[in-house]
């Protein structure tokens, strides 16, 4: 076999071993959809189609997606007018998670990560995660905003390096001129959050599911160290 | 492999990994081709997986290389599945191939590895080539025998799946167009999916599902109607074997409905009941309690509420029973019932509070605030002593024994109060402000005040016991229990003892007769037993007669003749007793004619030596009665010893027209008559209290929180009972008067004058009550004539603090100091000590990327709150080191501590002295003098014979008593050693190494000290504690457990000190061992939890102690649960007495 052959099959054999690491489990409205190996963006996503690593969705005016990664049932919510890129890469039977978010409004619920932090990418900033739920507001060029709904969110701002926590009830303000501040949230804010949730079906939904799961619960401790950094520990009661 | 070889190895490593990942992203292609074709140097053919039970050889060989050079280095690196580290061995070069064996041991489970080459020119390679710590090869243990060793199996034989529920949630309620069912298998392996089904509501609806590699998804065409679907899925291992199926549940649900339903989001609770029965020592207790909550979230609200149901509630007690309810919006969040509001430890502070407590919270203001009681009212037990009966004045008859019914002779009897609790009333504010956006301001007040009105003045059905001055008139005489047979014995039947003339006893244990006048109490010369009265039982409930010992008499009983008050001999004339008394010798008197005698007073001869003793140990008792009457009866008993009395001694009580002598009412047979005076104020019990207190801080944040700095003060009143008057001046100027002059003097304490304008204080009566039972009774010290800022840094009844920290350079510093008053009382959070000051540094950081963790405290403690006294001082020095270098590697924490201790008492070695004013010679100096002897005359002292010699006089003194200003002065060393790890040895073990040294030394110069001072009890102790425990993992079903412990410790002298108590020396040591063991037997027996205990004491306590624990945790059914926990002690104390200690425990939970 000649080495050209040899590259040729290596390659093929990796575009077949391709393996989903997500599910789309709730579409609504306008999703644009494309997967990588595509070129034009269609308006097929439905709910139970499977999403790769380096897919991309676009939501319209009207248009609400949510995902879960097979691993871990870590779930992304993806509203309006939002454009984000899924990336995850295969490790030990985990999955590697990178969210791109180029603007919109995003809700990611994470489960706490085996291997890494699932990382999410904004043009403003970077936010690592062990494992929490929190709000992403991307304003395309125009900086970011983060809300804390629980647990501790690591953010760098990327144009100057400036590192700060989002916790529980804070809001982080990114912005392209290298800023990254913390406060904490307003009452309009929390309204504002319910009402993204409720207008797409998600609030009830989703609190009563988590009523329904039943026997689990967590305890948070947060953690700070000398230098600022926050860690914490969640333990789960059943 | 030497360290610094395995230092090189891995840093090749490393630098392999670099490359690799650099390869990955830049060359993949051509350096993936050349690393497969040309740069492999090892063959190894990869070991997929291995036969439990048998160990695993590893070979490999070189190409490329000369393969006959065995100065190559070949490492083999292992680990099991899931372990962070890997073991490394040397492999052997054996006829050209490379080998090892991992031992049997170390295969319990999937292993990792690879292979790392170091050529003898430097060179490394791996095997795998590409990233090979990241991506080592793994075997998985033979399948054959998967079925045997696999542990993740239920009772049932069945596997247990991995897997992750993606849509819907288990309970999910959802419209049906919102449906998707899916389910990730994506950590499963082995798994056959061709064997999958999925079952809705026992339709199978597998055909209809997209089922992949990782995970499927279902939707179901046909539209399924509104109700609850519980969804099955079955999977089979490629080898044949079923896994558990994976149930979940939903609701599809109406549209229209859901929207009117979505009032409710959620709502659920528990409910658990339990049961706690022990004995211990002897004592017995069971409690048994019912608690649950249940919660509603509605949109804009959440209801909570919680409940306590203890059987050890009683209603004259506090209560143990709690209720909560909790509503919370996104402002207000208000608890109605008993929770624990926090303020600040100086005002409230985690006390029970029954009430309302309301919260509303927004960014830039808080308010809290507080409304109840701290503690309900307690009327008391009419049985048990809520009432009580108090003497207050005895009858006083006139000479002639008449009682007139004037104040000044009446009796009166007070009515007062105990056992009883006031509603101790609260309310609270507290206000938060932000102030800009570094810096916050709050204010707090809280008033504590108990309701005089809310206990009663009375309980019906009191029972009282009668003061013995109403009752004494129903005692017998006194008397002397000569022949100690604990009762009175008359003459008749007294039969052991003898006249001093010959005679038997005429008189013996009644002796009120003979010399002891003061024994004849019921008024007549003849002995008197108790009153023969027959008690009215209608309105008397209880009486008891019974014998008091009064005392201890030492003489035999004599007839004072010469009436001196003394056993003695005496002259008389013709038999006479009239004595001449300056006869004083038996001489004298028969030198003085016949008609003269010498006579010996006659007594009683009860021990029989012939003469008269002195030097007995007799009792004196007396027969008495104790009545117990209802409250309610008090006046009819009353009335009923009237006429008892106007029965024995006349038919009408008037005076001059009576048969009977009421000169008797002189004495005690005469109850007279009694005023009842109920009181309403002032009783027995706990005084009611006032108490106010006003806490104000301030918090600045700098530097985005880096930066933190707060400060505050509080101050308290208390009047601790306000039922003492009110502060005015009149009370004021009474206040420390000796006199009736000082009592209107215009002075305060005698000293301080005062100014009528303090009369306005009392328009504030509402705010707080003063009086002078209120500390402090002035807030500030004027006592000087002047207030200066030392005198607010000392207020008495104040609290101040500062406190910073900061966050820079890595160091997390915190540094301030507190201060409590002697005086500062809040009754919202008693516990909090005062009389302090303390100032405190600390500092925190991290090292090694996080892994070591450095800490210094320094704390010192005044015992005081003075500027200028020594108040005695603790400090504390405390370093602690944690590292913690990863995961699979053991934790370290070190802590030392050292401590001083000092009470401001410097030791005394030598008497203190001193000379009274009396035997001061000279001048007045407290010092002992010496004088010399010619001085006699002109100090007016007189030498002895002694002193004469000497030709000085030392003046007399006196030792002053130091027996209550101990000297404490004691250093602390401690140090503790705490290792955490586990490791893989067949099974996976954590450990547990704990170590814990303590010595407290005195440092008084004890044996200088203690010979002055033979009462020295030194505060010095030893302890010393090791402890080492190992859990180990069999399975997901069985874990066991090992703790091994053994701890001393002694305090008080040390041996060389305990020449005078040797009793003040105690040690204990205990040895101890626990084996558990936690078994899930996947059935209807839950999870039992057996274990074993054993304990060896010795020292002050020797015992053998055998614990013997069991028990169970049992699911019932779905969300109800059943706990069982039993523990029996067997106690051998000292080698033969046993006790048998027991506990139980069980619960029944249930969650809706």
């Amino acid at each position: 076999m000649s080495n050209r052959k040899y590259i040729l099959l290596l390659f093929i054999s990796g575009l077949l071993c391709a393996e989903s690491i997500a599910l789309a489990t709730k579409v609504k409205g306008t999703v644009l959809y494309k997967h990588k190996k595509e070129k034009q963006l269609k308006n097929d996503l439905t709910v139970g189609v499977d999403l790769y690593n380096s897919d991309y969705i676009k939501t319209g005016e009207d248009g609400f997606a949510k995902y879960v990664y097979l691993d871990d049932g870590t779930q992304i919510k993806v509203h309006n007018n939002t454009e984000i890129f899924i990336h995850g890469e295969l490790s030990k039977r985990s999955i590697l998670k990178q969210l791109k978010v180029k603007d919109g409004t995003v809700k990611l619920d994470i489960k706490k990560q085996d291997i890494d932090d699932f990382t999410v990418i904004t043009p403003t900033s970077v936010a690592s995660v062990k494992g929490t739920s929190f709000w992403i507001d991307c304003s395309g060029q125009s900086g970011d905003k983060f809300y804390g709904e629980s647990g501790i969110v690591s953010i760098t701002n990327i144009a100057s390096g400036i590192k700060r926590q989002l916790a529980k009830n804070t809001v982080a303000n990114s912005l392209p001129d290298g800023s990254l501040d913390v406060r904490e949230i307003t009452p309009d804010e929390l309204k504002m959050l319910d009402q993204i949730e409720s207008d797409t079906g998600e609030n009830s939904n989703s609190n009563d599911q988590d009523s329904n799961l039943g026997d689990e619960s967590e305890i948070r401790i947060e953690l700070e160290d000398g230098s600022g950094n926050q860690k914490t520990i969640i333990i789960k009661v059943k | 492999m030497g360290l610094e070889t395995k230092k090189l190895l891995l840093s090749k490593l490393n630098n392999l990994q670099y490359f690799s990942s650099f390869m990955r992203l830049k060359l993949l292609f051509p350096i993936l081709l050349f690393s497969v074709l040309i740069s492999q140097k090892i063959v190894h053919n990869p070991i997929t997986n291995f036969q439990m039970g048998e160990s695993l050889q590893v070979e490999a060989t070189i190409i490329g290389l000369n393969s006959d050079n065995q100065n190559h280095i070949m490492t083999l690196f292992y680990r099991s599945v899931g372990q962070e580290t890997y073991f490394t061995k040397k492999m052997k070069f054996i006829n050209g191939v490379y080998r090892y064996t991992i031992p049997v041991s170390f295969l319990d489970s999937g292993v990792e590895y690879f292979i790392l080459l170091e050529t003898d020119s430097g060179g490394v390679y791996a095997f795998p080539d590409q990233n090979p710590k990241e991506n080592p090869v793994f075997i998985a243990p033979e399948k054959g025998n998967e079925q045997i060793f696999n542990l993740q199996q239920t009772s049932s034989g069945k596997l247990i799946p991995n897997y992750q529920i993606l849509s819907p949630d288990d309970g999910a309620r959802l419209l049906y167009d919102d449906l998707l069912i899916s389910l990730s298998y994506f950590k499963m392996e082995n798994l056959d999916i061709s064997h999958t089904k999925i079952i809705i509501n026992d339709i199978d609806y597998t055909s209809s599902a997209s089922i992949k590699d990782t995970h499927f998804s279902l939707l179901i065409n046909d539209r399924l109607e509104i109700g609850d679907y519980q969804i099955k899925v079955f999977f089979k291992s490629l080898n044949g074997l079923e896994y558990e199926p994976i149930i979940w549940n939903f609701k599809i649900i109406d549209e229209v409905k859901e929207s009117s339903q979505n009032i409710i989001i959620s709502k659920g609770g528990n409910l658990s009941g339990n049961f706690n029965s022990s004995q211990n020592d002897g004592s017995n207790l069971s409690i048994g309690e019912l608690s649950g909550d249940y919660h509603i979230d509605l949109d804009w609200m959440k209801i909570k509420t919680d409940f306590l149901l203890s059987s050890l509630n009683d209603s004259n007690e506090q209560p143990k029973n709690r209720m909560l309810f909790d509503f919370k919006t996104d402002f207000f969040d208000i608890k109605l019932g008993d929770s624990y509001p926090i303020f600040s430890e100086y005002t409230i502070s985690g006390t029970r509070l029954r009430g309302a407590n309301i919260l509303y919270n927004n960014n830039n203001l808080k308010v809290h605030f507080l409304s109840g009681s701290l503690t309900k009212t307690i009327q008391g037990l009419g049985n048990d002593g809520a009432m009580i009966l108090l003497e207050n004045q005895v009858p006083q008859f006139s000479s002639s024994g008449i009682l007139d019914d004037s104040d000044e002779s009446m009796g009166i009897v007070d009515l007062s109060r105990d056992n009883y609790t006031f509603n101790r009333g609260l309310i609270g504010l507290k206000v938060d402000f932000k102030m800009g956006n570094k810096s916050r301001w709050n204010l707090e007040l809280l008033k504590i005040k108990d309701k005089i009105e809310s206990v009663d003045h009375a309980v019906d059905g009191s029972m009282l016991t009668l003061p013995e001055d109403m009752s004494k008139h129903l005692f017998s005489d006194i008397y002397v229990d000569y022949d100690g047979s604990g009762s009175y014995t008359p003459p008749n039947e007294y039969n052991i003892c003898y006249n001093n003339d010959g005679g038997d006893c005429q008189y013996t244990e009644f002796i009120g007769n003979k010399n002891e006048q003061d024994h004849d109490v019921v008024g007549s010369t003849n002995w008197d037993d108790i009153s023969e009265i027959m008690l009215d039982t209608s309105f008397i409930s209880n009486f008891t007669y019974s014998t008091v010992p009064l005392g201890i008499y030492t003489y035999e009983p004599f007839i004072d003749g010469n009436g001196n008050g003394e056993y003695d001999s005496y002259c008389s004339i013709d038999g006479i007793q009239e004595i001449d008394q300056n006869i004083l010798t038996e001489f004298d008197c028969n030198s003085l004619g016949a008609e003269y005698q010498w006579i010996s007073e006659n007594f009683d001869d009860i021990d029989g030596d012939g003469e008269w003793s002195d030097d007995g140990e007799y009792d004196i008792l007396q027969n008495q009665i104790s009545i117990d009457i209802k409250y309610e009866y008090l006046d009819e008993v009353i009335n009923y010893f009237k006429q008892h009395e106007e029965d024995s001694h006349g038919d009408t009580i008037v005076e001059d027209i009576t048969d009977h002598a009421w000169s008797e009412c002189t004495y005690n047979d005469c109850f007279g008559d009694y005023r009842i005076n109920l009181l309403s104020s002032q009783w027995e019990g706990d005084n009611p209290e006032d108490n106010i207190v006003l806490s104000s801080g301030l918090l600045h944040t700098f530097d985005d929180g880096l930066l933190k700095i707060k400060y505050g003060f509080a101050f308290s009143m208390l009047n601790q009972n306000i039922w003492n008057p009110a502060i005015s001046y009149q009370s004021l100027d009474e206040f420390g008067a000796e006199n009736s002059e000082q009592e209107s003097d215009g002075l305060f304490n005698n000293e301080y004058e005062l100014d009528e304008s303090i009369d306005n204080i009392q328009k504030f009566e509402d705010i707080f009550k003063t009086g002078i039972s209120q500390v402090p009774l002035i807030p500030i010290d004027v006592s000087d004539g002047k207030i200066t800022f030392k005198d607010f840094l000392t207020l008495p009844s104040a609290a101040l603090y500062f406190d910073a920290s900061h966050k820079y350079f890595g160091h997390n510093i915190s540094w301030g100091f507190r201060q409590v008053g002697p005086e500062f009382h809040s009754l919202g959070n008693p516990y909090i000590q005062s009389n302090i000051r303390e100032q405190y540094f600390s500092d925190r950081t991290y090292l090694l990327d996080n892994k070591l963790n450095l800490s210094f405290k320094w704390k010192r403690t005044e015992d005081g709150i003075s500027l200028t006294e020594n108040n005695g001082k603790s400090d504390k020095y405390d370093i602690n080191l944690g590292f913690f270098p990863g995961v699979g590697v053991p934790t370290y924490n070190l802590t030392i501590g050292i401590y001083t201790r000092q009470n401001g008492v410097d030791p005394i070695y030598e008497p203190l002295v001193y000379v009274t004013p009396e035997n001061d010679i000279g001048e007045i100096n407290g010092e002992v003098d010496t004088w010399s002897c010619e001085l006699q005359q002109v100090y007016d002292f007189i030498c002895t014979e002694e002193e004469l010699e000497a030709g000085e006089k030392t003046e007399e003194y006196e030792i002053l008593e130091t027996q209550l200003y101990q000297p404490e002065k004691t250093l602390t060393g401690q140090f503790s050693l705490s290792i955490n790890g586990s490791f893989n040895y067949i099974y996976r073990h954590n450990y547990s190494i704990n170590i814990f040294y303590s010595n407290k030394r005195d440092l008084i110069n004890i044996s200088k000290y203690i010979a002055f001072n033979n009462d020295y009890y030194s505060p010095r102790s030893l302890t010393q504690s090791y402890n080492f425990s190992t859990r180990t993992k069999f399975s997901d079903r069985l874990e066991t457990a090992i703790i091994t412990s053994y701890s001393y410790y002694d305090y008080g002298n040390e041996e060389r000190y305990q020449t005078y108590r040797p009793e003040y020396f105690q040690y204990q040591s205990i040895y101890a061992i626990d084996l558990s063991a936690i078994y899930d037997t996947r059935s209807w027996s839950g999870k039992l939890n057996p274990a074993i205990n054993i304990s060896l004491g010795r020292g002050s306590n020797e015992f053998n102690q055998f614990s013997f624990r069991g028990g169970s945790q049992i699911p019932l059914i779905n969300n109800l649960s059943f706990s069982l926990n039993m523990n029996y002690k067997l106690k051998f104390i000292n080698l033969q007495n046993i006790d048998h200690n027991y506990s139980f425990y069980m619960n029944l939970k249930y969650k809706f």
